[in-house]
């Protein structure tokens, strides 16, 4: 047990389609669009974990973030994709946004609680409820190296980007002709 | 609270043509769900609302590129929405954890009692029932409980006010109008 706490995943780079640094446009195909809402969501999450797993707490909330949006977009376009993959993925966001949400909601609750009680100094009461509830919450800190080690050992990583990437369309082949012809008459002839 | 099912989407047609698809489900699911939330006593459906508003939030986000500017300021009202939704779940959230807490403190303050009554230290035990963390977050709930009827009446009134305003209406000509195509 203490070894598997102390381990700190590689969080692998991986390579993005082109097609998501281009604008999207209304009558690109409904696929291709869907696609690149769930990759975009996915690359910001992935380019979070290192930061969240040092604790960063605007990182683990920016995290969090994208984890839901991902799962929205899921749910969303869900008829255009496999559906055992959607829903195993959706679950995996989930839990991972629920790992990372446990001390999140501590902390919340700890900030309104120093706020009351900063609002009675002469409570003693108030400041034993605070100081149980810190303990309680510095026990829960495990949870969100939990959450980001599951979540690359079952391998999530690689493969939500492999299937949105290639599937229902594939996006390392999607040409804009919009694009290509607007840079094409912005390219002065040699 | 699951997302309901967008059946039939066509992939290969062009993002435009199934916009009013995919946010028309959205936003049906949205209103249905904002009456019950009105009931100050229901977490549930407040929590339910509260997520499907986020999730027409994101859905309108994610298609604005189909969308006119104006739909920027929609998805600022639900921003609004979201953020007094927000305020209320965090204090249903706080006072589950605090509810929970207080079980376990009191847990240890029955073993308290006997040990203390065993030794004849009566003051002590008295002393750390008033001052101590059960009194505390009994103090706590009921301070969270206030703000959180003040919050629910708040939210209750800036609704009315957002329907009053043809939120619901604004809504649907985002994709129902002929200037939807924002290029």
């Amino acid at each position: 047990m203490l070894a598997r706490r102390a381990m700190r995943p590689a969080f692998a780079h991986l390579a993005f389609p082109p097609a998501l640094d281009t604008d999207p446009r209304p009558d690109w195909p409904l696929a291709a669009a869907a696609q690149r809402v769930i990759l975009g969501h996915v690359r910001r999450l992935l380019s979070l974990r290192e930061a969240a797993w040092n604790a960063d707490v605007e990182s683990v909330r920016r995290l969090r973030v994208a984890a839901r949006r991902a799962r929205t977009a899921l749910s969303d376009f869900q008829s255009l994709f496999d559906a055992d993959l959607v829903r195993d993925a959706r679950r995996a966001l989930s839990d991972l946004a629920d790992g990372l949400g446990r001390t999140r909601d501590l902390d919340v609750l700890l900030g309104l609680a120093a706020e009351l009680a900063g609002e009675r100094p002469d409570n003693p009461e108030l400041a034993a409820a605070c100081r149980a509830l810190q303990r309680r919450r510095d026990r829960m800190q495990s949870s969100l190296h939990d959450a980001l080690r599951d979540f690359e050992l079952a391998g999530w990583p690689s493969r939500l980007v492999t299937y949105f990437a290639a599937a229902p369309l594939d996006l390392w082949r999607f040409v804009d002709l919009h694009h290509l012809l607007q840079s094409r008459e912005s390219t002065p002839d040699s | 609270m699951r997302a309901r099912p967008i059946p039939d989407l066509d992939g290969l047609a062009s993002t435009r043509s199934q916009v009013g698809v995919v946010l028309g489900t959205r936003l049906d699911e949205m209103l249905e769900l904002a009456p019950r939330a009105l009931d100050p006593c229901a977490e549930e459906p407040l929590h339910d609302l509260r997520i499907a508003g986020k999730r027409l939030r994101y859905a309108l986000e994610s298609l604005a590129f189909c969308l006119p500017p104006w739909s920027a300021e929609i998805i600022d009202q639900l921003k609004e929405v979201q953020a007094r939704l927000g305020d209320i779940h965090d204090l249903d959230v706080g006072m589950a954890r605090i509810r929970r807490e207080l079980r376990r403190a009191l847990d240890g303050l029955r073993r308290r009692a006997r040990y203390l009554a065993d030794h004849e230290q009566v003051a002590a035990f008295s002393r750390e029932l008033h001052d101590g963390e059960a009194s505390g977050l009994v103090h706590l709930l009921d301070l969270l409980h206030e703000r959180r009827a003040l919050r629910h009446a708040e939210f209750v009134l800036f609704w009315h006010e957002l329907a009053a305003t043809g939120f619901a209406e604004r809504v649907q000509t985002l994709w129902t109008r002929d200037d939807v195509d924002a290029t």
